[in-house]
């Protein structure tokens, strides 16, 4: 009697033995992985400055805010600060001082031949952003003539 | 011990295990899945816009491919699930729940795209029984607020007697 114990253990490990890998592959598992970038994206909407005819009233203050501000448009999955710069291609020295404000700030910050952190913002996308831009008249250096002013933008991570 | 009653007792026996061994066997369809890992395409900007980031670009490029094999004998059907493993996607703490992966089967209009989440969801039954091939699309909703980095989720397929 202990020998058909004995046997009927071994079948029924025997039996067990044989059926787990039937269990096992009604299984099946596929890790997934998606990689998120830093993304960051700038479009300059409209980037033609125009500079009002200049009257001897509009002199007076020493400075000229030029109509139609600067429209930016930036999307970015991280913490980003807009830069600007004078144009490496435009005349540096010669021309008037720009100095340029985001819309709802208080005071302007001039801008130079190295980058100047003009606005910072979140994560978003279709963040608009407005610029005004003011050329000083009252600087010594300038004199009456055509100046042609670009300005180099410059979108990055905060944290860069 | 009788040796007369030898024979028939280990022929009982020999049933018994012919029916363990058989039962299992035919009564289970197994499945397969050749891919591991599966890596999304790098996100770029235009995804972002889309709101997602997905598999299935044109009809016939899938994600995943199933397969299912039943035994010859064996005349049910079968019907195969899925779910994944965990509630959000690994890094834990980016906020990112796992119903954001959404699946279709490929011959599916974009329309039929389902969430996953940690309970079982029918992916598809076959009362007819017989093997399968089955390919999948997924697709994972993400934007500009989804913060960089690597998302990891892991699915589990079931396939059990119909």
């Amino acid at each position: 009697m202990r020998r058909a114990e004995s046997c009927a253990a071994l079948v029924a490990a025997v039996a067990l033995g044989a059926s787990s890998p039937a269990i096992a592959s009604s299984e099946a598992r596929v890790d997934l992985a998606v990689m998120v970038p830093p993304v960051q994206r700038m479009e300059v909407v409209h980037p033609a400055l125009v500079m009002p005819e200049l009257t001897v009233e509009a002199l007076v203050p020493g400075y000229v805010v030029l109509p139609r501000p600067i429209e930016l448009r930036i999307a970015s999955n991280t913490d980003w600060v807009l830069e600007l710069r004078m144009d490496e291609g435009a005349e540096r020295g010669r021309l008037p001082r720009h100095e340029v404000l985001r819309s709802g700030e208080q005071s302007y910050r001039v801008v130079s031949d190295t980058w100047v952190e003009i606005a910072q913002g979140g994560p978003g996308k279709d963040i608009a952003l407005e610029l005004r831009v003011r050329v000083a008249l009252d600087d010594a250096r300038v004199h009456s003539g055509a100046y042609e002013t670009r300005f180099d933008y410059r979108l990055k991570g905060a944290a860069e | 011990m009788d040796r007369s009653n030898i024979p028939a007792w280990t022929a009982s026996l020999l049933a018994l295990l012919g029916a363990l061994w058989a039962a299992p066997c035919l009564a289970d369809p197994s499945i397969r899945i050749e891919t591991r890992r599966l890596l999304l395409p790098l996100v770029t900007e235009q995804e972002l816009d889309a709101g997602r980031i997905e598999v299935d670009p044109a009809r016939g490029q899938f994600a995943l491919l199933v397969d299912i094999t039943v035994p010859k004998t064996d005349p049910r059907g079968w019907a195969l699930y899925l779910r994944a493993d965990r509630p959000s996607f690994a890094a834990e703490g980016r906020g990112k729940t796992s119903s954001d992966l959404e699946w279709k089967l490929d011959e599916a209009p974009s329309a039929e795209y389902r969430p996953i989440d940690g309970n079982e969801t029918l992916v598809l039954a076959d009362p007819e029984g017989g093997n399968a091939r089955i390919a999948l699309d997924v697709r994972v909703r993400m934007d500009w607020l989804t913060e960089p980095g690597m998302y990891d989720l892991g699915l589990l397929f079931r396939v059990e007697p119909y």
